[in-house]
């Protein structure tokens, strides 16, 4: 068990003094996640709300459609942008593979459900006298929706607080789309998977710590968010 | 472009002594199978209007239809005397400015007190000073000064429906509907509630109306009292309303009123219940025509007035005496049989019925006459 104990105490020592690159893997993780939600929200969040507010055909077919891509594997993912984007693939000439936008255009196929399809039932649980209310109060229409959006804004954050922590801590795609390449597409959750296969644990085991409170605290904010709605 | 809150009240109120508000033969048709129809509904500027119905009556759906909540499937609301279009966004707002709702269960916003009285104004892009100006003073009136910046979540029941009301008058509206305002909150701040209202109407000629389930409350507030039933609309006045109680009997249910008159109806309720007879259901004919109707009494005309296109009668009505002398028998062909001084009505019933002025002539009933009053079962309805 000595091993264990090694790497904590090389853990401390490597977040203390950030050698090896800790904090260069940790940027990598949150710059990919950051740009895959801002990009996932851009999205997701006017989709969610035209789900929750429109009537249209084929609604409930989306929305299945959504829910069901909740659960879609993150390797599945990889593997569709792979084949995309590699060299024989439709768009194999943009050179994609292998670098952090190929990693975003991933995590944001991962993120965009998450984001619409909570975002969807944040606006179908908040009180359905908002929009009443607020047309009774001579809001146009464009004021009766941001009405709304800021009835939702708890139920919102929690969407894009959870696709976050989706994101954040995925490894599949993230492995097969960026390489694992140190200093460019190395990433906490990849770093992690290699280091442990070599035995290094203790780069391992300190940025298992960092993803670990990454992923904790975006759980927290979740359910503090999700406490507003009550 | 006039600001349409801070103009003039006078200049922007309506100008012509017609209705602020017609709804035209409004018709709507729930799933459940609820049928609100309200034939001709006319609401005069700076007037205070009760609709008075039981839960289920439609007055909900009537101040939804009226703050084009909801679209009414047939007949059409004008406003100041044009036709208001709701499926138009545009049109609606114009009209929704200064035709505002309160809704039973009232709505605060996510945010401080302030700021949900302050909406209205926000959303007709008021200067924020004058924002600040006319929600403080509104907080003074309703008594919500001190919570201003607290959060609208930690009101109490009857604290938020005063800032709603607050929400509601700051914005000035020409019309105000309020949906059993004191429905849910306790008795003081009912009181405090109908306070606000006759201030607020004292200081600015405003329309009001509201609903109620409370007899006594619309009375106490309204200038007139409009009655729902089932989805319809009564007379304005409570007319032949009538203390009983509603029993079964081997031929359906009967109501056997306090002042002695039994009548049929096919009411589903029982027991102790006020009973309303629709003025309109009630025909009458001159003897010998003796009517068909489920119940079929006899009266004495007292009072004949002009009521638009009808002619509201009084009428002293009691049962037909079956054991006496019949009223076809008294019927002597070539004689006035209407005018029999000697027949004797058992009379305990005052009943008020409205006829048209058409049928009122063809009929050539007087004062004094007698007559037979015939009521269906289905016009005898538990109130």
């Amino acid at each position: 068990m000595d091993y264990l104990y090694n790497g904590f105490q090389e853990a401390v020592r490597l977040l203390y003094t950030g050698e090896s690159g800790v904090y260069t893997i940790v940027g990598v993780s949150v710059f990919v996640a950051v740009s895959a939600i801002l990009l996932a929200s851009v999205m997701g969040l006017p989709a969610g709300y035209l789900l929750a507010t429109r009537r249209f055909r084929g609604q409930r077919l989306v929305t299945t459609v959504l829910n069901t891509m909740l659960a879609m594997p993150t390797v599945v993912i990889g593997l569709f942008v792979y084949s995309m984007i590699s060299r024989r693939g439709p768009l194999g000439f943009m050179e994609l593979l292998y670098t952090p936008q190929a990693m975003i255009i991933g995590e944001t196929i991962l993120a965009l459900p998450i984001v619409a399809a909570f975002t969807l039932s944040a606006f179908r649980a908040v009180d359905s006298r908002i929009t009443e209310t607020a047309l009774t109060l001579g809001a146009t229409t464009a004021q009766t929706a941001r009405t709304l959006i800021s009835e939702a804004r708890f139920g919102i954050m929690a969407a894009v607080v959870a696709a976050f922590g989706r994101v954040i801590a995925e490894v599949g795609a993230a492995m097969m789309l960026g390489g694992n390449i140190k200093g460019s597409t190395r990433t906490m959750t990849t770093a992690i998977a290699l280091e442990s296969n070599k035995g290094e644990f203790g780069l391992a085991i300190a940025l298992g710590i960092i993803l670990l409170l990454t992923a904790f605290g975006a759980n927290i904010l979740f359910h503090w968010l999700q406490g507003f709605d009550d | 472009m006039a600001d349409p809150i801070t103009a003039d009240p006078v200049t922007a109120g309506p100008m012509t002594a017609g209705p602020i508000i017609v709804g035209e033969h409004l018709a709507h048709r729930y799933g459940s199978g609820f049928h609100l129809h309200v034939e001709n509904l006319a609401l005069y500027a700076g007037r205070t209007y009760a609709v008075y119905g039981a839960n289920g009556s439609g007055k909900s759906t009537l101040l939804n239809i009226l703050a084009l909540l909801t679209l009414p499937q047939e007949g059409r609301i004008l406003f100041e005397g044009r036709p208001v279009n709701g499926a138009d966004p545009g049109r609606s707002r114009q009209y929704r400015r200064r035709v505002t709702l309160l809704m039973q269960h009232v709505y605060l916003f996510r945010s401080t007190v302030f700021e949900n009285v302050a909406s209205g104004l926000r959303f007709r892009g008021m200067a924020k000073k004058a924002i600040e100006e006319r929600v403080t003073g509104m907080l003074d009136k309703v008594g919500l000064r001190q919570f201003a910046h607290r959060p609208a979540h930690s009101l109490s029941g009857g604290e938020a429906q005063r800032a709603g009301l607050a929400r509601a008058l700051v914005t000035d509206p020409d019309v105000l509907l309020l949906d059993e305002p004191t429905a849910s909150v306790d008795a003081a701040h009912g009181k405090q509630i109908e306070a606000i209202l006759a201030e607020t109407c004292r200081q600015r000629r405003m329309t009001v109306v509201l609903s109620t389930h409370q007899y006594d409350q619309a009375y106490r507030i309204a200038d007139e009292v409009l009655i729902m039933r089932d989805g319809r609309m009564l007379e304005k006045e409570p007319e032949n309303v009538f203390k009983g109680r509603i029993e079964e009997s081997a031929d359906g249910p009967v109501v056997h009123l306090d002042c002695g008159v039994t009548l049929r109806s096919d009411t589903t309720a029982r027991g102790p219940a006020h009973i309303v007879i629709s003025s309109r259901d009630i025909r009458l004919a001159r003897p010998p025509n003796k009517p068909d109707a489920a119940n079929t009494l006899v009266g004495i005309v007292t009072a004949a007035a002009v009521d638009g296109d009808r002619i509201r009668l009084g009428l002293d009505a009691g049962p037909r005496l079956d054991a006496g002398p019949d009223l076809d028998a008294e019927a002597d062909p070539g004689s006035d049989a209407a005018s029999g001084p000697h027949l004797d009505v058992d009379a305990g019933l005052r009943l008020t019925v409205h006829v048209a002025r058409g049928s009122f002539a063809g009929m050539g009933i007087n004062v004094g006459d007698t007559v037979y009053a015939a009521i269906d079962a289905s016009a005898v309805r538990a109130s």
